[in-house]
Parts: C-alpha cells; sequence; structure tokens
C-alpha cells in the first residue's frame, strides 16, 4: 500500500509518517501543495492523507486538482477546523474521508483500514431472493419495487444481506452497523429492525427478516 | 395618545395630515360664512332701502300734512317688491316721531323708533336695526326683522317723514342655513377624502421603507453579509437610510469575518501543535509499551494533552456560539444517528466505569420511534449531547446505569439523559450551566466545566428546551432536552 502524506507541518508529517511505516505502509511525504501534486503525478499512490491548511494552497483546491487529473484512489482529508459546512466542503471537493485535528493515531489507522477496505470489498450491488441493494447510488427494490430508506436503515440492511442466512446476535448487530455495544434493555435495534420489517418485509407476500428467540435476528427464507 | 402611537406611521401620518387639513378648512370656512353673512347683509339693506326710497317717492302730502299713497301698487310702477310683503310692516312717521299711519299687519302695534334713533336719523338719513317679531308682538314669517328708519323728505313737503320698514329675514336666513348644511355635509367628506389621501401618501412616502425592509430581510446569514442595500439616486432620508444600513452590514459583515478568521486561524495555531503532541506521545507509548515506570509518565502526559484538546475544542466551540444564531446553519438532522455516535464515542470512558448506558427509542404514536429529524446544525447538537451524556457517565457512580430516552411526538422530539450519581444540589441547579462552575473539583471529575454552559448556549440557538431535574441527594439527575417540532416547509 503507498500512501503520500501532504502536510507542512514538519513534525505532524514525522509522526504520521513514523506511525504509518510501522503500520507497514510505504509512506511518500511532501510539505507543499506542488510538491505533492508533482509526487503523484510521477507514481501511483492508493491513498494521500491531505493537511488542508497548505503554504502554498488551500488542501481542497489540491483534492480538485487531483480529481481532474485522474487520481484514482482515496483521498483523506486532515483539517483544525471542524464545523460541519468545512467537512461538507471537503468532501464535495473530493475527498472520501475527513478527520479533524488533533486526532488520536488509531483512529486515523482505523480510517485508512476503513477505506481501503472499501476498495477491497469490491461488491457494488448485493441481493437476495427478490431484494436487491445498489451500494452506489444507495437504493433498494424488491421484486421491481424501489423501496425508501434512511441512511441508518440502509446500513442495517447492508449488514443483514451481507450476513445472509447467518443468524445475527445483538451484539454483532450493534457494533457493527452503530459502532455501540447496546445492552438487553435498549431497544435501539428492535425499533430499527421492526421499521426495516414495515418497508421490505410488509407491503411483500414473503417474509425476509426473521427474530431468533433470545438470540437476534436473521435475514432468510421463509420455509427454511 | 398612547393608543395613537401605537397605531404605526401611516395611520399616525394620515391623521396628523387629516387634521391639518380639517384645522384649515375650518378656519377658511369660518371666514368665507363671516364674509358671506357681511355681503349678505349689506345687499340685503341696499334693497331695504331702495325699498324705501320707492315708497317714499309714491307718498305725497297736501298743505296740511295729509298723506297720500300716489299709486296704491307699487308693482305696477315696474318695481317688484323684494320682500315678502305678507310679513313686512310700514310705519309713517312725522319727523317728532308721531305716528301718522301705519300698515294693517301691525295692527294696534308700532315699530320701535327710541329717542337716540329719532336724534340720529335726521343726520343719518337711513338707521338700520334687527329686532325680534316678539319684541314687536305681532306674527311674521321669520323671527327676526330688519328694520331700517329712513328719513324721508320732499321738496314739495311741507315737513319730513319718518319712514320705518321692518321686513322679515327669511331669506338670508335660510341662505346661512344652507351655507352652514353645505358646510356640515361638505367638510366631513372633505375630510374623509383628506385622510385617504394623507393614507395614500404616508404610503407612497413609506414605499421606499417598505422596499427597503424587504431587501434587508433577504440578508440573513453569514452567507448572504456580502450582499448590501440598493441606494437610491435622489439625495434625501431614503438614501440616507440605506447608506447607513450598508454601513452597518459593512461592519457586521467585517465582524463575522475576522471572527471567523479568528476560530480558523486559533484552530490552526493551538490544534496543530496538540496534533503532534499527540501523535508522538502515542508512538513512543507503542515503543515503550513494556517498559511499564516510562509507559506510566507517558500516559498521564497523554491524558493532560486530552485534557488540552477538550478545553482548546470547547473555547473555539463557544467562540463560534458567541458569533450568534446567524452563522449556524440549519439543517435536518435525524437526532438517533447523532444520539448514537455520541453513546458510541462515549463507550470507552463508560466501560472504564462500567457504566452501562442504555437506550431507549419511544414513540406517542407506535411506529413513529424514528420520526425524530429537528432542524439544527448536527455538529453542535452532537456536542450538546456529547456533554450531557459525558457528565451524566462521570458523574454516575461505578457499576451503575445511565438512561437514555429518545420520545418522537407530535410536538417534538425529547430526549432524556438520567444517571444515578450524586445529584445536583437546589442551590447548585441553577449555576451549573455558567462557565466555570463545577459541582466537584476536577481533580475528582476531571472537566473544564465550560460544557455545560456550551450546551446551555446550543440549546438557545436551537430553541431546546432544558429541564435539570435532581431526583434527590444521592439519587441522580435527569436531564430533559425538548427539541421544537419541525416546522413543515
Amino acid at each position: 500500500m503507498r500512501v503520500l502524506v501532504i502536510e507542512d507541518e514538519k513534525k505532524a508529517l514525522g509522526f504520521i509518517r513514523k506511525g504509518l511505516t510501522e503500520a507497514g505502509y510505504v509512506v511518500e511525504a511532501a510539505e507543499s501543495a506542488s510538491a505533492g501534486l508533482t509526487l503523484s503525478a510521477n507514481s501511483e499512490f492508493d491513498l494521500i492523507v491531505l493537511d488542508v491548511m497548505l503554504p502554498d494552497g488551500n488542501g481542497m483546491d489540491v483534492a480538485r486538482q487531483l480529481r481532474n487529473e485522474g487520481f484514482k484512489g482515496f483521498i483523506l482529508m486532515l483539517t483544525a477546523l471542524d464545523s460541519t459546512r468545512d467537512k461538507v466542503r471537503g468532501l464535495d471537493s473530493g475527498a472520501d474521508d475527513y478527520l479533524s485535528k488533533p486526532f488520536e493515531f488509531d483512529e486515523l489507522l482505523a480510517r485508512i483500514r476503513a477505506l481501503l477496505r472499501r476498495k477491497e470489498g469490491g461488491r457494488t450491488r448485493l441481493g437476495y431472493e427478490d431484494l436487491q441493494m445498489d451500494l452506489i447510488q444507495r437504493r433498494v427494490n424488491r421484486c421491481g419495487q424501489d423501496i425508501t430508506l434512511t441512511q441508518k436503515e440502509f446500513s442495517l440492511l447492508e449488514y443483514f444481506l451481507r450476513n445472509a442466512n447467518r443468524p445475527l446476535t445483538r451484539t454483532e448487530i450493534g457494533e457493527n452497523v452503530w459502532d455501540v455495544h447496546f445492552d438487553n434493555e435498549s431497544n435501539v435495534i428492535d425499533v430499527y429492525v421492526r421499521h426495516l420489517r414495515k418497508k421490505i418485509d410488509e407491503p411483500f407476500p414473503t417474509r425476509l427478516l426473521h427474530t431468533v428467540t433470545g438470540y437476534g435476528y436473521v435475514l432468510k427464507r421463509a420455509h427454511q | 395618545m398612547i393608543s395613537l402611537r401605537r397605531r404605526g406611521i401611516r395611520s399616525r401620518l394620515a391623521l396628523l395630515y387629516a387634521g391639518i387639513f380639517a384645522v384649515g378648512l375650518s378656519i377658511f370656512c369660518a371666514a368665507l360664512f363671516h364674509h358671506f353673512q357681511r355681503t349678505q347683509i349689506q345687499a340685503f339693506d341696499t334693497t331695504l332701502y331702495n325699498f324705501a326710497v320707492d315708497i317714499s317717492t309714491n307718498l305725497e302730502m297736501d298743505f296740511v300734512g295729509r298723506l297720500f299713497v300716489v299709486n296704491q301698487n307699487v308693482a305696477e310702477a315696474g318695481k317688484l317688491f323684494p320682500f315678502h310683503l305678507g310679513g313686512s310692516f310700514l310705519e309713517i312717521r312725522d319727523s317728532r316721531g308721531r305716528v301718522l299711519l301705519h300698515s294693517r299687519s301691525l295692527k294696534e302695534r308700532n315699530l320701535p323708533l327710541d329717542r337716540q334713533v329719532l336724534d340720529r336719523v335726521h343726520k343719518e338719513k337711513a338707521i338700520f336695526q334687527n329686532i325680534t317679531t316678539a319684541q314687536l308682538g305681532v306674527n311674521s314669517t321669520s323671527n327676526d326683522l330688519r328694520l331700517l328708519t329712513y328719513w324721508a323728505h320732499h321738496s314739495d313737503w311741507r315737513e319730513p317723514l319718518i319712514l320705518q320698514i321692518a321686513v322679515p329675514l327669511d331669506l338670508p336666513n335660510q341662505e346661512r342655513r344652507d351655507l352652514l348644511l353645505f358646510f356640515a355635509i361638505g367638510i366631513p367628506i372633505c375630510l374623509v377624502f383628506a385622510a385617504m389621501a394623507g393614507l395614500w401618501m404616508s404610503k407612497l412616502a413609506l414605499s421606499p421603507v417598505h422596499a427597503m425592509t424587504l431587501n434587508a430581510r433577504e440578508i440573513s446569514g453569514v452567507d448572504n453579509l456580502k450582499t448590501r442595500i440598493q441606494v437610491p439616486e435622489a439625495v434625501d432620508e431614503i438614501r440616507e437610510l440605506a447608506e447607513t444600513f450598508n454601513g452597518l452590514l459593512e461592519r457586521l459583515d467585517n465582524a463575522f469575518t475576522s471572527q471567523e478568521r479568528f476560530i480558523s486561524n486559533a484552530s490552526h495555531q493551538l490544534k496543530t501543535p496538540l496534533t503532534i503532541l499527540q501523535g508522538e506521545l502515542e508512538l513512543l507509548r507503542r515503543k515503550y509499551a513494556n517498559e511499564p515506570e516510562l509507559n506510566e509518565g507517558l500516559t498521564s502526559v497523554a491524558d493532560e494533552i486530552k485534557r488540552l484538546i477538550h478545553l482548546v475544542q470547547d473555547l473555539l466551540l463557544l467562540a463560534r456560539l458567541e458569533a450568534g444564531r446567524d452563522t449556524i446553519t440549519f439543517e435536518r438532522v435525524p437526532l438517533d444517528d447523532v444520539l448514537m455516535k455520541v453513546v458510541a464515542r462515549l463507550q470507552k470512558l463508560a466501560k472504564l466505569k462500567n457504566v452501562q448506558i442504555r437506550t431507549q427509542l419511544k414513540a406517542d404514536q407506535p411506529g413513529s420511534e424514528l420520526d425524530v429529524e429537528v432542524s439544527g446544525d448536527e455538529e453542535l447538537i452532537d456536542s450538546m449531547f456529547e456533554n450531557f451524556i459525558e457528565n451524566a457517565v462521570k458523574y454516575a457512580p461505578a457499576d451503575s446505569q445511565v438512561d437514555l430516552q429518545m420520545r418522537s411526538s407530535p410536538s417534538g422530539v425529547e430526549v432524556r439523559v438520567r444517571d444515578y450519581g450524586r445529584g445536583i444540589s437546589k442551590d447548585l441547579e441553577a449555576q451549573v450551566f455558567e462557565r466555570f462552575k463545577r459541582g466537584v473539583p476536577s481533580d475528582v471529575i476531571p472537566g473544564s466545566g465550560l460544557g455545560l454552559s456550551i450546551a446551555a448556549e446550543i440549546a438557545r440557538l436551537h430553541n431546546v428546551k432544558i429541564d435539570l431535574k435532581s431526583e434527590g441527594q444521592g439519587l441522580g439527575t435527569t436531564v430533559t432536552l425538548r427539541f421544537p417540532p419541525i416546522l413543515p416547509v
């Protein structure tokens, strides 16, 4: 994995490089926007870690230029600004993820892993029986009928589809979909499953989402 | 006066205009009426005088002083009587005032002739007086009579005579009444028109101000602060207002820009060294993970850095909040997502004390548990939740729970955070939202004391009602956040 770090603060650059190298990435570094653009034009990178404030330009402009030049890898933006507006601007300019300073190094590594996993995951469509999910356009349909889901409902269904036929515990669902370890008295998962059922099961003749008493839920064919 | 003041500038201007118009019109009408009355009475007197002269020319006197009316019917001589003869009275006296003869209509009465008039009449020839029928004791068509005492003398008469004619004033009175009636009807109509014209004129005069208001209303939010109000070409008060307003906008814009620049610079300058410190420390801790003494020191430093980071973030957030409501972008935010993100972040902290965070989604109407969208800034709401929940976790005793409940109802979303900690004493309850106010020294429970004041400010900006209730000493605290319902667009 080749990673390019564009960051003008020498010391920040130093520890990011050190940490990423330790984690097993091949790291190149650039201290300015122009140096970064030159490097990325001359060799291939899987990921660019990009600081928003650079001495010779704005990180968002760099991201835009990288995309214009056909850069296909991931861009992770680092910034000291953390209002929603700044994040939206960053993502709109072509970044794939956004991390605000100061950050914990573990989080940076986790985000990079998540980005690279996206690439490895590779599948853009998921399906089970007559239920289809398009991960790019974020659309779901069953029997050719479009179903509108909220973001979280979509994530939950995606998790069920990726683990079809396998009973999933509440703990698994909570940790994978919400990143939260729900205890027994929380009803968040149940509420979501109920809403998801209303949308993907109730209007159709066969049910796909089933309760596994005392365990959790499973996505499977009705009579099995 | 107070009610007039409340009435708004347009109606006030119109009223003022109508008032001025009413005063002017009244003075004018009064003057007109006075002038009319004078000329009318003059014309009447002239006619009466001519009548007297006509009558006197038709009188003849023989040498012993007997009188003859030469032509009984004066009208036949080409003269028209200008007065209603039935109600007129005629009396002829000699030069010493003795009555010689009078018209039948007077019956036994005489027209009044006092000493003073008798003395003056031979010099002045004609004296006009107003008398009433009541004074005379006879009836006529009008109660008011005009009396002319005329000194008649012909060269062929033996002595001069005094001719007295009294005629009713019904025609002039009628004319005056007509004029007054005309005024009584005309003036209010004019005033209504004037008030309407005043209203219209004030509307016309204020229309540029109204246009400017509409213009200014469009300028809201930071992104719009660069726009300016159109300055009219004519140099007048409206232009002055527009220029003043634009100057104000300019200053506001500058203030916002410099505020934003400050926050952005401060963020960069404060956060970069902290990022480096934190990053380097983490790498060091990994490297020396199996040297307990060094690791302990590094962990302590890392904790302090985390505290510093928290404080810097709080201060920057506070600076952003100070800039006010206009700097916040309101969007639809799914509250349960935000709540879960905060829970995910705080799990680690809770785990350290073995505190369970229990989350319940509820709804007044079954099936609407997920209708929890509100209008707001996700970042800020996130921060508000974090502050309250982090607080609850911090103050919760070890091995206890923190209960979170999100309830959706038609009147808005309600988020409840309940801990089973020490609770808040009554006297502290009112102060918890003050800056740097803490219930417990920070070496017992870490924190800057800014958290709740930030949360309160965010709540204020989002019209969220905070209800803080201690369940009693040692029984914990319940914080209820009530979000207003989202308005249909």
